[in-house]
């Protein structure tokens, strides 16, 4: 059964939250809000299970099973291997989902993996590339894409640090 | 006798742009192909792009496009408004969505990145797609590519292949009298090389350093730099549990190894610029609606 993880979120949320899906790598503090100084809710132990519920920044909210919901530092955090699967459903399939029908996710004909073998096999395909150049967007529509969207360049960062 | 030519070309970049010819050398020329050397690497941007021309294609060739427009225009929109702030901001920057089900981001010599919908898939927001995208747009302004290509080949491999690239596409023009088995040649001397680079992937210290340039690429941009560190999370946690992504593990370093360097260069970004946090965005909601939008 091949479930769609965006899909899969969205149905099964409630639940998903209610799962254990990391550890704590080490024993950390669990906060009140995401920021260094808030109040202190619980003292976390290393290994300790908690359910990750959203992230802001370098923090994660987390549940921690039979105690508080409260705020750790990102890099305290270390999901559970092998809980996460990967998606294997193309793209393609996740708008059939939203229309509303579950059997239309399960199939992939035709959609071929992206492996060491198919790039040894590949023959260039310059039609393709045509097609890839018209999608091209020009700097002036991505300033206003971003714009839209409240996105806020920092001119102060520089890319690098030093130059070559 | 090599000592000799090396004097010619020395003598003649002396003269600046004379045009000097003796038999079929012309060694304006020649001292020309010497100051793109130290200025490119060892080739220059005309060749780059016609190199990323047939890469690109070659890619293509193994995984299709995509077929949703308005999300292949949504990742064009997303990275070329990253590329803005790049050290290149005048390639012509070109993002594609491959149409398979694994997980993987190639970028490519002259502005050409691509992300298969496998891992579009598996992000939450658009600051994560950032983040994805301006660590392969960071390859390109390093031409990150084209030093591997020289090291893993001959001395001159790459300026002799970007001399074939070129000729490549003179023979793939309408009524060019095509020799198709000098082109076939030609061809695949491209696409072993388009081969190592997709299969044997970069060095480690490039891929590092890709990740701390994408870390201060999106900061500058206005996304979320953390989002980078929650994506190699997620590639962590999934590790040895996929054939998804296989390829990218091979052709990169262990995710928990990077997670380290991005650790360090978070830190480094927040001693740097501590006020500027909360102005920097997620777009989680976007991103959703941009995956849904037929």
């Amino acid at each position: 059964m091949q479930v769609h993880f965006l899909a899969w979120l969205l149905l099964l949320s409630p639940v998903a939250l209610a799962d254990t899906n990391a550890t704590v790598k080490q024993a950390t503090p669990l906060l009140a809000q995401p920021v260094a100084d808030a109040a202190e809710l619980a003292r976390l132990a290393a290994e300790q299970p908690v359910a990750v519920l959203e992230r802001q920044g370098g923090w994660y909210q987390v549940a921690v099973p039979e105690q508080a919901t409260g705020w750790l530092r990102l890099f305290q955090l270390q999901f559970v291997k092998e809980r996460y699967q990967p998606d294997n459903v193309p793209l393609r399939e996740l708008t059939g989902l939203m229309r509303g029908s579950h059997q239309q996710v399960t199939s992939s004909t035709g959609v071929r993996g992206l492996d060491k073998v198919a790039i040894t096999n590949a023959k260039p395909d310059f039609e393709q590339l045509v097609l890839l150049q018209s999608f091209q967007q020009p700097a002036e529509q991505a300033q206003t894409f971003a714009k839209a969207a409240n996105l806020k360049t920092d001119s102060s960062i520089k890319v690098q640090e030093r130059k070559k | 006798m090599k000592l000799n030519a090396l004097w010619l070309v020395l003598a003649c970049s002396c003269l600046a742009s004379c045009k000097m010819t003796a038999g079929n050398i012309d060694f304006g020329a020649l001292s020309k192909v010497g100051s793109s050397l130290t200025q490119l690497g060892s080739i220059d941007e005309p060749q780059e792009l016609a190199l990323g021309d047939d890469f690109a294609a070659m890619l293509l060739g193994a995984s299709k496009l995509h077929p949703n427009k308005a999300l292949q225009s949504y990742v064009n929109n997303v990275g070329r408004y990253l590329a803005s702030y790049s050290d290149r901001p005048d390639l012509p920057w070109t993002f594609g969505v491959l149409d398979t089900p694994d997980l993987n981001a190639f970028a490519i010599p002259g502005g050409y990145v691509f992300v298969t919908s496998g891992l579009l898939a598996n992000l939450n927001s658009e600051a994560e797609l950032a983040v994805v995208l301006a660590h392969e747009i960071a390859h390109v302004t390093e031409r990150h590519q084209l030093a591997q290509l020289e090291r893993d080949n001959s001395m001159n491999f790459l300026s002799s292949l970007a001399t074939t690239v070129v000729s490549y596409q003179e023979q793939r023009k309408p009524g060019s009298g095509l020799n198709n088995y000098r082109n076939r040649q030609i061809a695949d001397s491209v696409l072993n090389a388009g081969q190592q680079l997709f299969t044997k992937g970069l060095s480690r210290d490039d891929e590092l350093a890709a990740d701390t340039l994408a870390v201060r690429l999106a900061a500058r941009a206005g996304y979320d730099p953390y989002a980078l560190a929650a994506v190699m999370q997620k590639l962590d946690s999934m590790q040895g549990n996929s054939s998804a992504i296989s390829l990218l593990l091979a052709t990169h370093p262990a995710p928990a190894d990077r997670l380290t360097n991005i650790e360090q260069q978070l830190q480094k970004l927040e001693k740097q610029h501590p006020d500027t946090r909360s102005v920097r965005l997620d777009l989680p909601e976007r991103y959703q609606a941009a995956l849904r939008r037929k």
